[in-house]
């Protein structure tokens, strides 16, 4: 598992490239947490190069709903292959983490949750 | 046919667990689709038992998978391992606003396994853990 940052002001984008799994997930964490503690207010995941998510990286991602929620951080996920959409609808979890297909429509999401 | 595997129970050793799987499933013309959700079951279980099961000092843990075909059941899948047993009967699936609220990183991994799968079964063989998965798949030739 790859992981780039990049920050742009008040954003920031995550592409993820290979296996997030119970070996890997911790990398996303470490991303996340930095994300959480820096003044970011959005965050993007590019998820084109992901190629596999287990249980561990969706409870990575779902440990930190509660505090972007309290400190008004909007997330969304684009470029995710059908594969992997998959496994976060079997438990029906895009009902609490935004998935869309390109990064416009994420940026849109994005710009308006916490307007 | 039967395919088996043996490898250290180790989170190092999922890609690996994966790969197998995949392989198995391939060569037993199962679909893709339903191939991909059978791998992530297996990597579920196996990755509960590299996080959770290896508290046995006195042995090097490991994990022995069985893939093969079985009409009418379709792909039946045992998980053996020389770990701490594992008590499905403590298990309890918490609403997704409670992991949530809790933050919790684990907990999903045995309710994705119960969606999957048709038939999950843990008991305890010669010593070993024993976790049977079996699913009904479409087989494409």
């Amino acid at each position: 598992m790859e992981i780039t940052t990049l920050n742009e002001g008040n954003l920031t984008t995550l592409t993820l490239a290979g296996e997030l799994d119970a070996s890997s997930s911790i990398k996303l964490d470490k991303e996340l947490e930095s994300a959480l503690v820096s003044h970011c207010s959005k965050i993007l995941v590019d998820c084109e190069q992901l190629t596999y998510i287990s249980s561990a990286g969706l409870g990575v991602f779902m440990s930190y709903l509660h505090d972007f929620e309290v400190k008004k951080i909007s997330l969304a996920l684009y470029n995710v292959s059908e594969k992997v959409r998959d496994v976060f609808y079997i438990l029906g979890l895009e009902s609490l983490i935004r998935i869309v297909d390109t990064r416009e429509e994420a940026t849109a999401f994005v710009n308006e949750l916490y307007v | 046919m039967n395919y088996t595997y043996k490898i250290s129970c180790t989170t190092h050793s999922l890609p690996n667990i994966r790969t197998f799987v995949g392989d198995s499933l391939r060569k037993l013309h199962v679909n893709e689709k339903e191939s991909n959700m059978i791998v992530l079951a297996v990597d579920e279980i196996c990755s509960n038992l590299a996080v959770h099961a290896p508290v046995r000092k006195d042995v090097d843990n490991y994990v022995e998978l069985n893939i093969r075909y079985h009409s009418p059941d379709g792909v039946v899948v045992d998980i053996l391992d020389n770990g701490k047993p594992f008590n499905p009967s403590l298990y309890t699936q918490l609403p997704l606003e409670a992991l949530v609220r809790t933050k919790r990183k684990g907990g999903l991994g045995l309710a994705l396994v119960n969606r999957i799968m048709d038939k999950v079964e843990y008991s305890v063989y010669q010593q070993l853990n024993v976790c049977r998965m079996k699913k009904r798949v479409n087989l494409q030739f």
